[in-house]
């Protein structure tokens, strides 16, 4: 069970995770920095690994979509090539150690991402304090209950690490920030405006992540001259991209951008929603009649503002279709299961349609070469992720265009 | 040449509200939504990009009323959605959105404004008879100050208050109960039935509560009340229909009360409580259910959302909206009811999906 830790200003902030500890706040920032370790421990590889076993194991988490996504990222073979990764900016005359205590504010979007934000630090040796939305879910709580088995069995491991909750409240955020050596910022634009004016330690560093869209890029030729069985794979990507956090993280799709002669471009979006809607339903079971109404209200909105000229509206997804590509976009995200579809003459004329708020390009049926130069192209633009459809929400520690690494670390120079 | 709409509009308001079979019903609405679905095309270039985009167009014919285009209600929020010249507007209506939302804007002109006066006339005066009684208007004078832009309260007020001989406001501006005029008023009408009119949560919140505080009922005075405006507020406050028309008899001194379930998007065709209370079209309107998933009609008995139809918006596209509203439809012409016509229930808003944005970590109990 959760425990109230009084602090001296009597702060309602609840320890989550490890549960019933009675160690205070005080307590706990005295001597968590004391607690880093070097960084790809072999024992915090093992505890992770255990929480990946935890949590595959789960009779509800290993059936979640997020859940299974998550016990399969911490599973060994995955911790064993981020290492392999980190090694490599190992070189003679410098060391890299961990940064100290990291404070995390995580997001409520999505509901795993502060499990994914503490692995990383964690790896990196680090002392941590994760701050979780109040606003649980029951796949929050199973998570929660699953670390804190690890917690219970590793004990010594796990030590300086907290996962904690408050309210609306700056005095802790201050007090938080005011200790560690790292804040790392989740949540958009409104929580990084918050937070930047919470004054940080004047040692410390900030790693904040704004507001992203996201976006796909499909060559219609290549789709729709595609076999049936790949045709209705992509549709079935696309759908694990867009159907777990209700299409709200940041890097699910809104828009697809689709390569090539307008009428080509209509009918594959007419071929890709039928399969999409039947990947969604299969993903999402009952459609949600809320949502329903939500993108009725978005589809036909952009309708009726002339950005969109067909509309098709389906259980578990609705489309539009933009003759503009440069209109397609809508300005808040729908969400729910909703793509904006437009054409475009080729892969070069996306780069031009970005800006920094974007983040993650989902492709199917470009060449290497095209994907190298939307890369490049879209990369000076804003975006900073191009990867396959179906892999929009693996998280990694290069993310929004930042090296996790380097956040969580720090160097010393030997000579 | 066919008769135009508001030739069929004055049509049906020399005859009965509830008169029409549905047989011939249908096929008179039906000739007036399909005029006004080519009028509004031609005249409104919004809602033209509607019909373009969400339905392929118009038709060259519409074989029912569930062909016919529709628009969902939160357009009206979104855009300025305008069949004639601005200079043509003769009053605007506003939704009493929640602080911080966006208000739907409805523009009419001289005849739809008079349309929508005259139906509600003829509608209340089936349940009223043509007697104007004396009335009490169960809320304050400043909700109809400004009489070029109404809140949906104003104009329910405003359309209701035709009905009145003399009405009086029975609160203050500060929402307090005014015994001293209402008291003064129901003496110097003694043995007069009584019209007392406002909406539901008003209603019960700042009269059939306070009455119920200082344990003062209002003398028997077997007139009527008439109320609407949605349950969402009164179900946080757990009082339900039965509930509310008890304490309503008992604390007003009234003999009936009468619902009814309206629009500001469709004043006027409003949809009074039959006699074994479901909601009723009148001949003016119709409504149909549809299936949130596919838009669908549905028949009767199966729950979603509803359409409703009113021939009665001439300057404004809004003569057939899709609602936000969950309900079904439960039968038409059945003598039970006492009218022809089709009846429903409506069993509050559709459930708002809450969408969790990247930008809330701290939003709300954040």
């Amino acid at each position: 069970m959760p425990n109230q830790v009084k602090t001296p200003d009597t702060l309602p902030l609840r320890v989550l995770v490890p549960g019933g500890t009675s160690e205070s706040l005080d307590d706990f920032l005295g001597t968590a920095r004391a607690l880093t370790k070097e960084p790809f421990a072999p024992e915090r590889i093992m505890f992770l690994s255990s929480v990946s076993q935890g949590l595959l194991k789960h009779p509800r988490l290993r059936r979640d979509p997020a859940g299974a996504a998550l016990g399969f990222w911490l599973r060994r073979a995955n911790l064993v090539a981020f290492e392999a990764d980190f090694r490599t900016r190992i070189v003679a005359g410098r060391y890299l150690v961990p940064t100290g205590l990291v404070f995390h504010v995580t997001p409520a979007n999505v509901d795993t991402m502060f499990a994914y934000s503490w692995a990383l630090s964690f790896l990196a040796g680090n002392a941590n304090v994760v701050r979780l939305t109040t606003r649980t879910s029951p796949l929050v709580e199973d998570l929660l209950e699953c670390l804190n088995a690890v917690f219970v069995a590793h004990s010594e491991t796990c030590r300086g690490n907290w996962f904690v909750t408050y309210g609306h409240d700056d005095a802790i955020t201050g007090r938080l920030s005011a200790e560690c050596d790292a804040r790392i910022v989740w949540g958009g634009d409104e929580t990084v405006r918050r937070l930047r004016a919470v004054p940080l330690n004047p040692h410390a560093a900030e790693r904040s992540f704004a507001s992203k869209r996201s976006l796909s890029v499909i060559t219609a030729n290549v789709f729709l001259s595609a076999a049936e069985a790949v045709r209705r794979q992509v549709a079935e990507r696309m759908a694990s991209d867009i159907a777990p956090f209700g299409q709200m993280a940041c890097s699910s799709p809104h828009v697809v951008y689709w390569v090539g002669a307008g009428e080509d471009c209509r009918l594959a979006v007419q071929a890709f929603g039928s399969y999409l809607e039947t990947a969604m339903g299969a993903k999402l079971g009952d459609a949600d009649f809320g949502w329903a109404v939500r993108r009725l209200n978005f589809a036909f909105g952009a309708v009726a503002e002339g950005r969109a000229d067909e509309l098709s509206h389906q259980p578990h997804t609705t489309r539009v279709f933009s003759p503009e590509a440069n209109s397609a976009e809508f300005t808040e995200p729908c969400g729910a299961g909703l793509l904006a579809h437009t054409t475009v003459g080729s892969v070069i004329s996306v780069p031009l349609l970005l800006a920094r708020h974007h983040q993650t390009i989902t492709y199917f049926g470009l060449t290497n070469a095209e994907r190298d130069d939307l890369a490049r192209e879209a990369g000076r633009a804003g975006a900073d992720r191009v990867v396959p459809i179906g892999q929009a929400l693996d998280f990694g520690p290069y993310w929004d265009g930042y090296d996790f690494w380097s956040d969580l670390t720090r160097v010393v120079v030997v000579q | 040449m066919t008769a135009t709409v508001a030739e069929i509009v004055d049509q049906l308001l020399a005859g009965s509200s509830y008169g029409l079979g549905s047989g011939e019903k249908q096929a008179v609405l039906l000739s007036a939504l399909d005029a006004l679905t080519r009028s509004h095309y031609e005249r409104c270039e919004i809602y033209r990009r509607v019909v373009d985009g969400a339905f392929g167009g118009l038709k060259e014919h519409y074989e029912t009323l569930a062909d016919l285009p529709f628009v969902p209600v939160s357009l009206f929020k979104q855009f300025e959605l305008r069949s004639v010249p601005a200079d043509a507007v003769f009053r605007v209506l506003t939704s009493s959105g929640t602080t911080g939302q966006a208000v739907s804007r409805i523009f009419l002109d001289r005849e739809t404004a008079a349309h929508q006066g005259k139906a509600l006339v003829r509608i209340m005066q089936h349940f009223l008879g043509k007697d104007r009684l004396p009335m009490v208007i169960l809320d304050y004078a400043g909700v109809v100050k400004d009489r070029q832009s109404f809140s949906a309260r104003g104009a329910g007020i405003l359309g209701l208050m035709q009905f009145g001989r003399q009405p009086i406001y029975a609160l203050r501006e500060d929402m307090s109960f005014d015994w001293e005029t209402v008291d003064t008023y129901l003496k110097a009408h003694q043995g007069r039935p009584v019209l007392f009119f406002g909406f539901t949560y008003m209603v019960w919140q700042h009269v059939i509560e306070t009455l119920r505080r200082a344990d003062r009922k209002l003398p028997t005075n077997r007139g009527v009340l008439i109320h609407s405006g949605g349950w969402k507020k009164l179900e946080e406050v757990r009082v339900d229909g039965a509930t509310f028309n008890t304490e309503a008899r008992k604390w007003l001194g009234v003999d009936r009360v009468l619902n009814f379930y309206g629009m500001v998007e469709q004043v006027g065709s409003v949809f009074f409580e039959n006699d074994i209370g479901a909601l009723h079209a009148p001949v003016f309107a119709d409504v149909i259910v549809r299936d949130p998933f596919t838009l669908r009609p549905l028949p009767a008995g199966k729950r979603g959302l509803i359409q409703a139809l009113s021939i009665l918006p001439q300057s404004y596209p809004g003569h057939s909206l899709l609602t936000e509203d969950l309900g079904e439809w439960v039968g038409e012409d059945d003598p039970r009811a006492g009218m022809n016509g089709r009846f429903f229930r409506v069993y509050g808003r559709a459930p708002r999906s809450e969408m969790r944005g990247c930008s809330d970590t701290y939003a709300q109990s954040g």
